[in-house]
């Protein structure tokens, strides 16, 4: 006789580092329904930011999310410079590039690091976080702050980072990469790892498309999508090369991300190698009138803001789809027929983040 | 405008013309609701190919949405949360959090709509 249970997984997890349930219909130890709940940290942002002058709200954008800060406020200026004509400085541009994939490359961490103390291994939780450490201290040199940057602003960026730092930056990825090269075979080749990932929460490229599944989640089912390739600030002029598994499951899901990071690498040494002379930012004049979506390609996938501006210094609407958002969809789709112990592996596997989710 | 296709559609037309953009290939990327201060624009939008294609549709207050998840289930998340932010009722909603999708129970109500009376307003309002 099969017993039917409901669990409510979470709100506070060991594995979630941010408050969601997921309400588990179990049938013995198979999950055979799950339901997203979340509430618990809805802050009002896109209504505080009908408050602020849209000068401020670059900010506020930028606390949307404690992980990808920089990428909001970059996602937010370009909507807003596009509504205003507004064209960005080369120089600018590069800089802007430098910290979205730095921000993008200690998000990835953080990402190894909770996959690895999800299936309790804590050698590699803690190899990723001490790893980590020396992109926080990337960005702390060149911005000033571990993670809510504040460099970004309408018209181009607000500090510039001088010879001596882009050096030193050089210097600390190339160590970076030999240390985190060091323990990727951890991840990849582990037998236990692979027994916890290989085939656990799959989801077919065609169920990723219809679902709406964005990111890391889409490109580790084959759906080759990654804003970045349309070249916004100055990644055309890099030569981005996107990572893209076909497994879909949670082991396609990590090596994706474990990929990416050479990837991000590569493409701050580029900038820094290519970085033109020049301005950093130009004047802003008067107020926005105007719509524009603006989309970017965060650690977790594509971002959206929806701007709606009427030419006084007040948005009238500020709209934000996080990744996070996208991917809950398909993370429905993934929980049915998997056993109740691989529900917070695979959770972790689409790097949830709430905050960003709520807004 | 935004910046790029919006097509405008009634309720009568709307299942139709998201049915249409999902066999066309497209990827459902979301909803917004706009409250112009007269009636509610909703826009859906649509991905092929990295372009961005949009369907507004113009409600009334006090109209009742119909939900087009049974033709993209992701629409349901945003429906919710539409409903939840907007007090705007949704029907035919396959998952029904019933306005508890990201407000809870003691926040107030419809708070992105215009005159929504929330505390924030109550207190700007004061300062005027």
């Amino acid at each position: 006789m099969v017993n039917t249970t409901l669990i409510p997984f979470g709100p506070q997890h060991p594995v979630l580092p941010e408050p969601i349930q997921l309400r588990l219909v179990l049938e013995d130890e198979k999950v055979v329904e799950a339901l997203p709940a979340i509430g618990y940290i809805h802050r009002g942002l896109e209504k505080v930011a009908e408050k602020k002058d849209f000068i401020q709200t670059t900010y506020l954008a930028e606390r949307i999310c404690g992980i990808c800060s920089f990428i909001h406020s970059l996602c937010y200026c370009q909507g807003i410079e596009t509504i205003m004509g507004i064209e960005v400085p080369d120089r600018a541009k590069y800089l802007r590039v430098i910290w979205s994939e730095v921000h993008r490359i200690h998000s990835h961490l953080l990402f190894l690091g909770l996959l690895a103390d999800a299936f309790g291994f804590e050698n590699l939780f803690m190899q990723s976080w001490r790893c980590r450490e020396y992109v926080l201290d990337i960005m702390e040199k060149t911005a000033g702050a571990r993670v809510m940057l504040g460099t970004c602003q309408i018209g181009g960026v607000k500090r510039d980072i001088p010879d001596d730092l882009l050096k030193e930056t050089l210097k600390t990825l190339d160590l970076l990469e030999k240390e985190f090269t060091e323990f990727i075979p951890g991840f990849l080749n582990d037998y236990s790892i692979k027994k916890r990932l290989i085939g656990v929460g799959v989801v077919s490229k065609e169920q990723a498309h219809v679902l709406g599944a964005v990111g890391p989640v889409a490109r580790a089912s084959g759906v080759e999508m990654d804003f970045r390739t349309t070249g916004y600030a100055a990644y055309k002029d890099l030569g981005f090369k996107m990572v893209v598994e076909k497994t879909g499951d949670s082991y396609g899901r990590m090596k994706v991300r474990l990929l990416e990071m050479y990837e991000s690498m590569r493409l701050v040494r580029e900038a820094i190698k290519k970085l033109p002379a020049g301005p950093l930012s130009v004047e802003v004049k008067g107020n926005p009138n105007g719509e524009y979506a603006s989309r970017v390609e965060q650690p977790r996938g594509e971002v959206v803001y929806f701007l709606k501006a009427n030419g006084t210094k007040n948005l009238d609407r500020f709209r934000v789809r996080t990744p996070t958002f996208a991917n809950l969809a398909p993370l429905l789709q993934m929980l049915p027929g998997c056993q109740l112990s691989d529900v917070p592996v695979i959770v972790i596997s689409i790097d949830p983040c709430i905050s960003c989710t709520e807004r | 405008m935004i910046n790029a296709e919006v097509k405008a559609i009634t309720k009568e037309t709307l299942k139709a013309e998201v049915k249409a953009k999902i066999d066309g290939g497209n990827r459902f990327v979301t909803m917004t609701c706009v409250d112009t201060g007269s009636d509610f624009d909703i826009y859906y939008h649509f991905d092929l190919n990295y372009q961005l294609s949009n369907l507004q549709l113009k409600l009334a207050y006090g109209e009742i949405l119909p939900s087009v998840a049974e033709i993209t289930f992701p629409a349901v998340l945003a429906e919710n949360e539409i409903k939840d932010l907007f007090g705007i009722e949704v029907s035919g909603l396959p998952i029904d959090y019933q306005g508890r999708f990201v407000l809870s129970e003691n926040s107030p109500k419809a708070p992105l709509t215009k005159n929504c009376g929330m505390a924030l307003d109550v207190r700007v309002k004061e300062e005027q």
